[in-house]
């Protein structure tokens, strides 16, 4: 398990110096240039910046999707660029939460099923899954979609079920990346203010990359990035 | 247009290298598997063709003696008739050389005087040319074809030593035999000598096995064959030379066609593959397809351009297949020279031959194949409408809307199936009882989409792997009904093939049990490898006679007999022996009272196959041609066989002796009173006849590990091509999961981010390999068995005709599945690592 920070220890997440670069060795792009960021326990984060500049680059790094070249990156206690497999399998699966642009969703199985998935990946008991699951259905409005397969919701109903998703495994930090970048403002609004709530309810670390100034007035903070680099 | 499509699919084929790898090579193996087994079939009958033109190759006329052979007085009156422009005599028997043991010798005794106009070969000595006369200088002179020189190390003017009627006798290696270049893929065990010679030293004195003619050019050839044949006895035929050529087409045409319908499989499960990789290309491009029709691409051409694209891998894999056909030709050769020798006739091939049509012919299948399965998902892609060409899915979900119809058509196949069973059966052509065959694998593999979509409803897996893995799995049907349909066809030929044999083994041996009821048997070690054709000596028999502990012994002549055109085996054995012994299982009776009764009568009994054949049932009157002229014979029971798919004909020894006035045998069969061991006995006659020749003696015991061993070799060939089958539908289950998790990249992407591990995903990908081979095992189990029924019951009954009990041979069956469900993880695992090992952001990244 991994050591949750004392109410002490305030720096939720802590990134120092992390460099990226993508492509072979002749025509390297840097697409991280040493960035470096401290985030407070329970804090939400907004993160903005233009088409390319590294924001999911970043995001992934966070997440444990991805490997960074050098640099430093701690959750808590925790170095994640020290990890391996094993351990960063279950950092995905227990402590961090992810939203995408384009939902993600698994077209195979139904809104309630995606939902439940990174539950049950936890090996949370199968009643205890599924009372939690027609809570957070009920939270973000869609009891009545729970058995639909996913071609059949709108676009703001996907996202609510990634929400959804996102949340069931209680994690420590929440990652959305231009989670209303496809959602016309009236679903926007509607997304942000349920990330908003459910993650100071439960207490979560939020960080969103998003590109309306609008949306990002939701956050406690908010950083600008250009060209790999945060700008303070 | 078309050549941004080009420029399109280059890129296609080579961002997916192994897919076109894999696609070639599956292609490649299936043609193989199919020019193997017809440069082999060619290959056969040229060479006996080629054999036979070798000494009368000019010929247009010959006389051969139906069974045995015949008087030399009829020779003078032949050639000094009118409209005959030259003749010649010739003697055929077959000797084994004293020091290689394992060899046989096709003697042919010719005539050098009246050969000249015939001959399509040269004597050689040293290089120079020899006149045929000069055999006419030493008595002993041999000529043989210079590979056989060598395989029995001698060289020109070394002696030979070799079995003849009269003990051992040394010959002297004078001239090489070589052939003009029109005789090619003759056999190289022909040796030559003067035909005074062979017919003393091989118990022909008097008698001639062929006179070849030329008629005079204004001649009418129908004329003067039925001129002659007022001349001759009854049982010397008077036909064409290429009439033998025909005959052996029909004799060798059920087991070639046998061998041809299985390379036919490995064909089909090729196309299957085709099927899958052009449906991939069509769903993976329908963005790139939807864009260029909206940009006013025509239906047709994007038809027609998936057809090309299939066809550039297509031509490849054919290229391919060819070249390793004609190489696992040689590889298959021998074995199917030498099932052929020892169940039909002396035949040595020794090269490979390709009919440049039969090329041609190949490669148009191959294509049309190719064609054919690219065919279906090219025009699906065609007639995709521009606006839903960029949804995804849609060729998914008009497929899975398609299955109630699929399940329509398999029922209608399943009907055909019958309809032609029941057609080739009620005296339809035999040709119609493949088609029930084809059918019944059509139908199984028409059921596999309904059964994927039965299976993905009706487990329930609580674990969330598994579940992930079975709907996925499910949701791929198009893709995963090829590929199963395509195991099911091979498991299914595995099975049917399997199942067959091993009932047909069985048989043969409860068969076995109850016909060969002798201790020991005696015959001339060349039959055992040549078939039955040499004569053994009289002394022999004195040696047998004056044995102790014997009980009795019965004789065994064989004749190979000519009726309405077709080849047929007349044996004579001794009735009142084979009475008291019970010997055969007869349709009606038992063998005791109708043997008993048909003892010294015209009466014969005929096998299975001879009635199936020629028509004849119990008590109808058979006309056989005897050197006395066409006699009736009374047809007195039907008894089951399995030593020959021409058909026998069994008569009383005495019979035959009183008819034919030949007296002579061609194996002995001892029973030996009780209490008496048989290894003693065999031990002594060896040794008391190791100066008679080379005579095997063999027990009871050896004699059906000899017959297995003809048996098993017979069915060696198929085992190959069925290997083959499931290598390529292997390769489909590799290449379909290779497809998959390039498919469903993102998904597996997105359960990695949710935190599934590197092993959950690698067991998510083996579970559903192991469907995929479960599934495929199951349906091709009972497909199999459909089969088999199929195979004895109709196929068998239109073709050849044994009585075949059938056997299960449940411990193959138990593992058939296990081992393809192991197969298929084992073919699944580099895929599943693969998978595990993805880039996730890349993967949830992508658009
Ligand atoms: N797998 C990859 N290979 C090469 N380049 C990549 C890869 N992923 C991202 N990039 C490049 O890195 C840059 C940053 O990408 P990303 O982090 O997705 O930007 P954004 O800020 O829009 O989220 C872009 O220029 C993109 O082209
Ligand atoms: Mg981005």
């Amino acid at each position: 398990m991994l050591r949750l920070p004392s109410d002490n220890y305030k720096n939720m997440i802590s990134i120092n110096d992390v460099r990226k670069s993508y492509g072979p060795p002749e025509c390297r792009v840097e697409v991280l240039r040493g960035v470096s960021l401290k985030i407070q326990q329970g804090e939400f984060l907004a993160l903005m910046g233009p088409s390319g500049c590294g924001k999911s680059t970043l995001l992934h790094l966070l997440g444990g999707f991805d490997q960074m070249d050098s640099g430093e990156i701690f959750l808590g206690e925790n170095a994640i660029h020290q990890m391996n497999d094993q351990q960063l399998t279950r950092l995905r699966r227990d402590t961090i939460g992810i939203i995408f642009q384009f939902f993600n969703l698994l077209p195979t199985l139904t809104a309630e099923e995606n939902i439940q998935l990174p539950a049950l990946l936890q090996g949370q008991s199968a009643p205890a899954v599924r009372a939690r699951t027609t809570q957070l259905l009920a939270e973000v409005g869609l009891s009545q979609k729970a058995d639909k397969k996913i071609h059949q919701l709108s676009g703001g109903e996907m996202q609510r079920i990634a929400l959804a998703r996102a949340l069931i495994g209680n994690p420590t930090v929440l990652l959305a990346d231009e989670p209303t970048g496809n959602l016309d403002s009236e679903s926007s609004r509607n997304v942000i203010s349920l990330l908003r709530e459910l993650g100071r309810e439960h207490g979560t670390t939020i960080i969103m990359v998003t590109h309306s100034t609008e949306i990002a007035a939701n956050a406690d903070r908010c950083l600008a990035m250009r060209d790999g680099n945060l700008l303070i | 247009m078309f050549l941004l499509f080009c420029h399109h699919s280059f890129r296609y084929f080579s961002r997916h290298k192994l897919l076109s790898f894999l696609n070639v090579f599956g292609i490649a193996l299936g043609v193989a598997i199919f020019v193997s087994v017809q440069a082999v079939n060619h290959s056969a009958l040229q060479s006996f063709r080629a054999s036979i033109d070798i000494v009368s190759g000019k010929a247009n006329l010959e006389l051969v003696g139906n069974g045995l052979p015949f008087d030399e007085t009829i020779y003078p009156k032949i050639r000094s008739l009118k409209g005959i422009a030259a003749a010649t005599p010739l003697v055929e028997t077959v000797a084994t050389p004293v020091s290689v043991p394992d060899e046989y010798l096709q003697i042919i005794g010719l005539d050098p005087f009246s050969n000249g106009p015939f001959r399509t070969f040269t004597l050689k000595q040293n290089g120079h040319a020899i006149d045929p006369l000069s055999f006419l200088e030493n008595p002993s002179a041999l000529a043989l074809t210079e590979s056989m020189a060598a395989r029995l190390h001698v060289r020109l003017g070394d002696p030979l030593l070799l079995q003849t009627d009269s003990g051992v006798r040394p010959f002297k290696v004078t001239f090489l035999i070589a052939f003009n270049e029109d005789a090619v893929g003759v056999n190289d065990h022909i040796a030559m000598m003067d035909i005074a010679n062979a017919q003393e030293n091989f118990g022909m004195s008097g008698h001639l096995s062929r006179i070849s003619c030329q008629i005079a050019p204004d001649q009418d050839l129908d004329w003067i064959a039925q001129e002659i044949r007022t001349l001759v006895p009854s049982d010397v035929l008077v036909q064409a030379p290429d009439r033998r050529g025909k005959q052996v087409d029909k004799m060798l045409g059920a087991f070639e066609l046998n061998l041809t319908s299985l390379s036919l499989v490995s064909l089909l499960v090729g196309m299957f593959l085709i099927y899958n990789t052009v449906s991939t290309a069509v769903m993976r491009r329908r963005s790139e397809i939807g864009i260029l029709r909206a940009l006013g691409l025509q239906a047709i051409q994007v038809q027609l351009f998936f057809i090309c694209e299939a066809l550039v891998l297509g031509i490849l894999g054919l290229v391919l297949g060819i070249l390793g056909g004609l190489g696992l030709a040689e590889l298959l050769i021998g074995q199917v020279s030498e099932t052929i020798t020892s169940l039909y006739l002396l035949l040595s091939i020794r090269e490979i031959f390709v009919s440049p049509l039969s090329l041609l012919g190949t490669a148009a299948l191959g294509l049309g194949a190719v064609i054919l399965a690219a065919w279906f998902p090219a025009r699906e892609a065609a007639l995709i409408p521009p606006v839903q060409a960029l949804q995804v899915g849609y060729l998914e979900v008009s497929f899975q809307q398609r299955t109630p119809r699929l399940l329509f058509l398999a029922l209608l196949s399943a009907l055909l199936a019958l309809c032609l069973g029941w057609a080739s059966l009620a005296g339809g052509s035999h040709w119609l009882s493949f088609g029930t065959a084809l059918f019944t694998l059509l139908t199984f593999a028409l059921c596999v989409p309904t059964s994927i979509r039965w299976i993905t409803r009706c487990l329930r897996p609580r674990n969330i792997i598994s579940r992930v893995a079975l709907r996925t799995f499910g949701s791929s049907l198009h893709r995963n009904s090829i590929t199963i349909a395509a195991l099911v066809t091979a498991i299914a030929m595995l099975v049917g093939v399997s199942v067959m044999i091993f009932s047909f083994r069985t048989t043969v041996n409860q068969w076995l049990n109850e016909t060969v009821k002798a201790d020991l048997f005696i015959t001339d070690s060349a039959n055992f490898r040549a078939g039955t054709r040499k004569l053994v000596r009289p002394e022999v028999e004195h040696i047998i006679r004056n044995l102790s502990g014997l009980e009795t012994y019965d004789t065994y002549r064989e004749l190979e007999l000519t009726l309405h055109g077709s080849p047929f085996k007349l044996s004579a054995i001794r009735f009142p022996v084979a009475a008291s012994h019970n010997l055969l299982r007869f349709h009606h009776g038992q063998g005791s009272t109708i043997f008993r009764r048909a003892a010294n009568q015209d009466q014969v009994c005929i096998s299975e196959p001879f009635a199936r054949k020629f028509g004849f049932h119990e008590g109808e009157t058979l006309s056989l041609s005897t050197p006395a002229g066409i006699l009736p014979f009374t047809v007195i029971g039907v008894f089951q066989d399995y030593t020959s798919d021409l058909g026998v004909v069994m008569i009383d020894s005495q019979t035959y002796q009183k008819h034919w006035h030949d007296l002579s045998y061609n194996s002995f069969a001892l029973y030996l009173q009780k209490g008496v061991s048989s290894k003693t006995v065999q031990a002594t006659l060896k040794q008391s006849l190791l100066l008679l020749g080379s005579y095997m003696v063999y027990s009871n015991q050896e004699l059906r590990s000899q017959v297995f061993r003809i048996f098993d070799q017979t069915f060696r060939v198929t085992y190959l091509l069925q290997a083959v089958a499931l290598l390529v539908s292997g390769l489909g289950i590799f290449l379909n999961l290779i497809i998959m998790i390039a498919e469903r990249r993102r998904e597996i992407g997105i359960l990695r981010s949710m935190g599934t591990s590197r092993f959950q995903m690698i067991s998510m990908i083996l579970q559903e390999a192991a469907l995929l081979g479960g599934l495929g095992s199951a349906l091709g189990l009972a497909a199999g068995l459909a089969l088999t029924w199929v195979l004895s019951n109709v196929i068998n009954i239109a073709f050849f005709g044994w009585t075949i009990a059938w056997a299960t041979p449940w411990l193959f069956l138990c593992t058939l599945p296990f081992t393809v469900i192991v197969t298929s993880l084992a073919s699944g695992f580099w895929p599943a690592r693969t998978a595990a090992h993805g880039n996730i952001s890349q993967a949830v990244k992508m658009e």
